[in-house]
């Protein structure tokens, strides 16, 4: 996936989430796919603009989402050496820990 | 240069990490609003759209959206919400007529007398009506209960479908023989007759050797209707002219105060 892609993804998706999408933080599915593929200078303010994106459209405080991203860049790219994120078990629980750690930070509750 | 890459994108990460830290800060110190404002200004509208647009757009996806179980869920609990107060109101009625019941408990009846409660629903000339839920035949006496004591108000005239009809004892039609007690001992001080007049109560053809005085109890004799059920409260006596004496009655039953009265069954 390329670094305008997601970028106008995180755009997108952060629009419509409040009013139209059904409570379910799409971006943090796409985050494991996106960040193991690419190379850290484009990666990182990718993920920064994301954040800052979703913070702005959700009257959020700006920085948050943010950090969280590349807190999760930096883990994935540090345990990437050791796990294979291509594989479905460790695809899963790392969607599933941005999804429910954003939503518990951000929001504070989770999404279900 | 190996090394020298992977201390660049850490540099990188580090400087990233820092910066929103720094946003973080600026924002939650409220020096970001002027930002914001002008993002909504675009986006504000755009999602008010979208928002309008989202029942009509998801209504075909109505199966697998949260939404529609919430509007189930909402319709259930307004549902629910009209049967519970519906439930209160009568729960209210219920609570006000155990109330006069236990009232009426109180006064010195004869434990062998039945009731049956009514409500009052209306009252003009010399009439009431009420509702119950039995039917009661005609004649039937009409108590409530005031001072610990049992008052008559009247007795049935008709049922009309549910209503009952209940002619005052101070109506023209009213006529009963009746007793004369003094408030303080009890002791019996005369007869006569009480018949209602025009809205008043009036003791007849009590015998000038009787001495009847202001605030005696009048209760009734027993023939036609239970005994010593008080009817009134002698107001006025009138000078006498001949063998029998007149006074006048006071009525003690507040009619517009009456919620509830009680149908006397079996006394």
């Amino acid at each position: 996936m390329k670094s305008r892609t997601f970028l106008l993804l995180s755009l997108i998706f952060a629009l419509l989430q409040g009013p139209f999408l059904p409570p379910v933080f799409s971006e943090g599915i796409l985050l494991p796919f996106f960040v193991p593929h690419q190379p850290v200078k484009k990666l990182l303010p990718s993920l920064f603009l994301s954040g800052i994106f979703f913070d702005l459209f959700q009257n959020q405080t700006l920085g948050v989402t943010s950090l969280l991203f590349l807190a999760f860049a930096g883990l994935f790219i540090f345990l990437g050496n050791q796990l294979n994120f291509r594989k479905p078990v460790f695809l899963l629980i790392s969607i599933l820990a941005v999804n429910l750690l954003r939503a518990k930070i951000v929001f504070g509750t989770f999404p279900f | 240069m190996g090394a020298g890459r992977k201390d660049t994108s850490l540099y990188l990460f580090i400087f990233y990490f820092l910066f929103s830290i720094f946003i973080f800060f600026l924002d939650s110190r409220g020096m970001l609003i002027g930002l914001r404002g002008f993002v909504d200004r675009i986006t504000t509208p755009v999602q008010t759209s979208l928002f309008n647009s989202r029942k009509v757009v998801l209504r075909p996806f109505s199966v697998f959206s949260l939404s529609k179980n919430k509007e189930d869920e909402s319709a259930k609990l307004r549902e629910e919400n009209g049967r519970l107060l519906s439930k209160l109101s009568n729960m209210e009625a219920l609570e006000e007529e155990n109330e006069r019941a236990r009232h009426l408990l109180g006064a010195s009846l004869p434990a062998s007398w039945r009731f049956e409660p009514a409500r009052v629903v209306s009252n003009f000339a010399s009439r009431i009506y009420l509702t119950a839920d039995f039917e009661p035949k005609q004649g039937m006496p009409v108590i409530t209960s005031q001072e610990k004591s049992g008052v008559l108000v009247g007795q049935v005239e008709s049922v009309l479908g549910k209503k009952i009809e209940v002619v005052l004892s101070t109506s023209d039609l009213f006529k009963t023989t009746v007793i004369v007690r003094d408030k303080e001992t009890g002791a019996r001080r005369a007869a006569g007759i009480l018949v209602g007049q025009a809205g008043r109560l009036k003791l007849e053809q009590v015998l000038t050797s009787e001495t009847v005085k202001e605030g005696d109890m009048v209760v009734t004799s027993g023939e036609g209707l239970p005994p010593e059920l008080l009817v009134g409260f002698i107001s006025k006596v009138f000078e006498n002219h001949g063998t029998f004496q007149e006074a006048e009655v006071g009525y003690p039953v507040d009619l517009g105060a009456l919620d509830f009265v009680f149908l006397v069954t079996k006394y």
